[in-house]
């Protein structure tokens, strides 16, 4: 199974990834992003652990539906093909 | 050109006599009943692991009602990213640079909570330091931040267009390294706040911060409360320039004392903290390599640069980015390749100062220019005029430009300064430097970006205008109170400034990169279209019309066409506060929801609208003697747009370019060789004073922006982005020698001297 990735910053921190592989037949919202949180050399989080949102600075979208309409959440389930976008909100300025 | 009533005149600021009389109350100024003073013991080391924080004696000492530790806060992590949070509100672990606060006291009177700073006991264990960007890559060095196992930030590497085919295609190639130094960012009043928290355990915070709602969103995370439980009111600021956007130790001591005695905190620095501790621009390190025709037109550029960022990562990506995504401004420039990175070290943590890192890629980029068309035989105002982008021009980003007057502003500065007639002839040791930049009206970053503004309707035919940017001495509420007089056809006298607080103000993403003139002033129109319209459907009937034919003008509300057929607007105002029952808010929102969001990963996208661009021409004199730079003369031909206020864009240009002054020819924050400040005073650190800066001349090009509230651009900081650039090239003029690390000292120019005679 391949999820595609798109993103407005590098998703691994060191470097970017476009797709993401997995041999089960689907994985979650949640275990997509524990996977990028694991893999990036910077120190990311998405969400709390037991939490059912997205950490504030992060927009993410799955097939191009918002997250806020995404009715299962963050157990939301991720099948072969499905596009998963992340976008990172920056607070600051300059 | 429209002709205004309001806008477009330098009419007296809202806040002038407040201010100049010393009336304004700033966070210092402030008391509230009960109140505790703040003080916060400072690390003498630059890089030491915290063995141990002994507070018993401190927190004994009559008077002191509190001593806290980074240990008293939740321990989340915040940053400007939310891949790279790796900032506490007070370390918890180790300190990170000289001056960093460690430990808090809340006590009576200041001198009892100074005392108890004495008292408080700090075991460090010192690490070896990590001062430059060299150190900071060096194999095997120390890791500077707990939260990331690098001392790189962070990276950013762009490609746009053939660069290969775009130096293929050079009849002449130049490279050549610039350097710049770490500076503070240089506004007048210190960090200070007052902190309350009520019986619900609700936050007031008062502090004097530039972004309140940066400041808002990342204390609420670090301090685990939800954005409810806070409320954010600025008082008056002065000044920011970058420096205050987020939230500082100072904020977070204050609020953790207040939440641990139940009782106000205020804490106010004294100047010596800011510049040893508080936020500077970057050091850089950059090489560039520039591409260009015998004709003068550029065809490719390569730039890379390092920038040495302090302990935290802060706004550093986003220097980075700009550095590399504004390469394509202000000249046509058709093939760029960037290569940044930010590097962590122990010296004071880093933000931006005004101009961002724009500043420091134009005095690389517009020092290299003029080297190139010397080269070339190619007058170097000349050349500008060449590359100059024109209106509707496509960037190799894909940065789009509607409306440009930067060859009106060449031609303006140049015409001026008297470089023709320079050419010919000039005093010896005199020197006239010139260099373009261009700078946007506000990116889109992402979340929250937007823009509110309300617009009260008081029952005497007075508005108050409340918006969500911060007054920051720039003159914004001076300028969306000339927008909103404008739009309602009343006088500016009967437009009043609101408050800037959290509660009733939807605070805007923050006062930076030039924003709040074009997004706030776009949102106050919006504000007071809302307002005609409401009062448009509620008196159309009296007067016999529709909604849609009522004007509003002079202060009269009438049919249009037939100004007699109408009423006098304070009669329309009592009409539906009295007969109607309906006493009104006008409310107006706006984003630019076309532009792109910022890809970090590319650097591509249309990031902005509302592109200052400006001219700058220094007219310098050099004392070969003692390598003494004087500053006799600055002309900058500015696009604006349309001026609002045309006194205080003058001050915007001239204060930029002021400030850039410093920059270029006197400031540096100094440390020893184990990372401590050595110049942390004004004694001897120097800023420009009247004295120090040329004879100003704004020479306003006048252009129309058609996203701009009445065709205005924002304009603080295009004049910070030309200012460095024109001054080293005016000193090349000069003397013959060129600076390229910056600040450009007399013992630089002496010493160049030398090298050039041969001695």
């Amino acid at each position: 199974m391949t999820i595609k990735l798109e993103s407005n910053f590098m998703l691994l921190g060191d470097r970017d990834i476009t797709s993401i592989d997995s041999d089960r037949p689907f994985v979650t919202v949640a275990e997509l992003l524990n996977e990028l949180s694991g893999r990036s050399t910077n120190t990311m989080q998405f969400f709390l652990p037991g939490s059912e949102s997205l950490l504030e600075g992060w927009e993410l979208e799955v097939n191009g539906r918002a997250f806020a309409d995404l009715t299962d959440g963050l157990a939301t389930v991720l099948r072969d093909g499905d596009c998963v976008t992340i976008t990172l909100v920056l607070l600051g300025g300059g | 050109m429209k002709e205004y009533q309001v806008v477009g005149k330098s009419v007296e600021r809202k806040d002038a006599r407040i201010k100049a009389t010393g009336s304004a109350r700033y966070a210092g100024d402030l008391i509230a009943p009960g109140m505790l003073h703040g003080k916060i013991l400072r690390s003498p080391v630059a890089h030491a692991k915290i063995l141990d924080i002994d507070t018993t004696k401190a927190a004994a000492l009559p008077g002191v009602l509190a001593v806290i530790t980074g240990k008293d806060f939740p321990g989340i992590p915040f940053g400007t990213r939310p891949d790279i949070r790796d900032q506490l509100p007070m370390p918890i672990t180790k300190v990170h640079h000289f001056g960093e606060g460690v430990a808090a006291v809340a006590a009576i009177d200041e001198d009892t909570a100074e005392e108890a700073l004495d008292l408080i006991k700090v075991d460090y264990e010192e690490l070896p330091v990590v001062l430059t960007a060299k150190d900071a890559l060096a194999p095997g060095a120390p890791l500077v931040n707990e939260f990331k196992n690098s001392n790189v930030a962070y990276f950013s590497d762009f490609v746009f267009g053939d660069v290969e085919k775009g130096f293929r295609e050079a009849d002449h190639i130049r490279e050549e390294t610039f350097s710049s130094q770490r500076t503070t960012v240089g506004f007048i009043e210190p960090h200070a706040c007052l902190a309350e928290v009520d019986s619900t355990g609700r936050v007031l915070l008062q502090g004097s911060k530039q972004s309140p709602y940066i400041t808002w969103r990342h204390m609420c995370r670090a301090l685990d409360i939800p954005l409810s439980k806070m409320r954010i009111v600025n008082p008056f600021v002065g000044g920011g320039f970058s420096g205050k956007h987020d939230p500082f130790d100072v904020d977070f001591a204050s609020v953790r004392l207040a939440q641990v005695t139940g009782r106000p905190v205020k804490i106010v620095l004294n100047y010596d903290e800011v510049l040893a501790a508080y936020r500077q621009r970057n050091a850089m390190d950059a090489k560039l390599r520039i591409g260009i025709k015998k004709s003068g037109a550029i065809t490719a550029l390569y730039a890379e640069n390092i920038l040495e960022g302090g302990p935290i990562s802060g706004i550093g990506p986003f220097n980075i980015y700009f550095f590399g995504a504004f390469l394509n401004l202000p000249y046509k420039i058709p093939a760029i390749e960037y290569h940044g990175k930010l590097v962590y070290s122990n010296r004071s943590p880093c933000g931006t100062v005004r101009g961002q890192e724009i500043v420091l890629a134009q005095f690389c980029i517009d020092s290299l220019l003029h080297m190139v068309s010397e080269d070339i035989g190619v007058d170097p105002v000349e050349v500008r005029f060449i590359n100059a982008i024109p209106d509707n021009w496509h960037c190799a980003n894909d940065i789009v430009i509607d409306v440009s007057g930067l060859s009106e502003c060449i031609k303006r500065s140049s015409e001026k300064i008297g470089w023709k007639e320079s050419r010919k002839s000039r005093p010896v040791g005199r020197g006239i430097g010139f260099s373009c930049a261009s700078h946007p009206s506000g990116t889109r970053l992402g979340g929250h970006f937007g823009s509110s503004v309300v617009i009260k309707l008081l029952e005497e035919g007075q508005v108050i205008v409340t918006h969500g940017a911060t007054e920051i001495g720039q003159g914004a509420n001076t300028v969306f109170c000339q927008m909103a007089a404008e739009e309602l056809g009343i006088p500016y006298e009967d437009v009043l400034q609101g408050a800037s607080d959290s509660d009733t103000a939807i605070l805007d993403s923050g006062m930076f990169g030039d924003r709040a003139t074009y997004w706030d002033g776009n949102a106050t129109i919006a504000a007071a279209r809302d307002l005609k319209r409401q009062l448009a459907e509620l008196i159309a009937p009296a007067l016999s019309a529709s909604p849609d034919e009522i004007e509003f003008e002079n202060k009269r509300i009438f049919v249009r066409g037939e100004p007699e057929r109408g009423m006098d607007w304070l009669r329309a105002v009592r009409k539906v506060y009295y007969e109607k029952g309906a006493p009104l808010y006008g409310r107006g929102t706006w984003a630019a929801l076309d532009i792109d969001i910022v890809d970090w990963k590319t650097g591509k996208g249309n990031l902005c609208h509302g592109l200052d661009f400006i001219a700058t021409a220094v007219e310098v004199a050099v004392d070969k003697e003692t390598g003494k730079v004087d500053l006799i003369k600055a002309v900058h031909g500015d696009d604006a747009g349309q001026p609002i206020n045309p006194a205080t864009l003058e001050g915007q240009v001239n204060g930029g370019s002021a400030h850039m002054s410093g920059h270029a020819l006197w400031e540096e924050s100094l440390y020893d060789e184990k990372g401590r400040s050595i110049n942390h005073s004004w004694r001897d650190y120097k800023q420009p004073t009247a004295l120090d800066v040329p004879e100003y001349f704004v020479e306003h090009v006048h252009t129309h922006d058609p996203y701009g509230p009445f065709g205005a651009k924002g304009a603080g900081e295009a004049s910070s982005c030309s200012t460095m650039a024109a001054i080293a090239n005016g000193v090349y003029d000069a003397v013959g020698v060129r600076i390229k690390d910056l600040p450009i000292t007399p013992e630089k120019i002496l010493e160049a001297l030398k090298a050039k005679e041969g001695k």
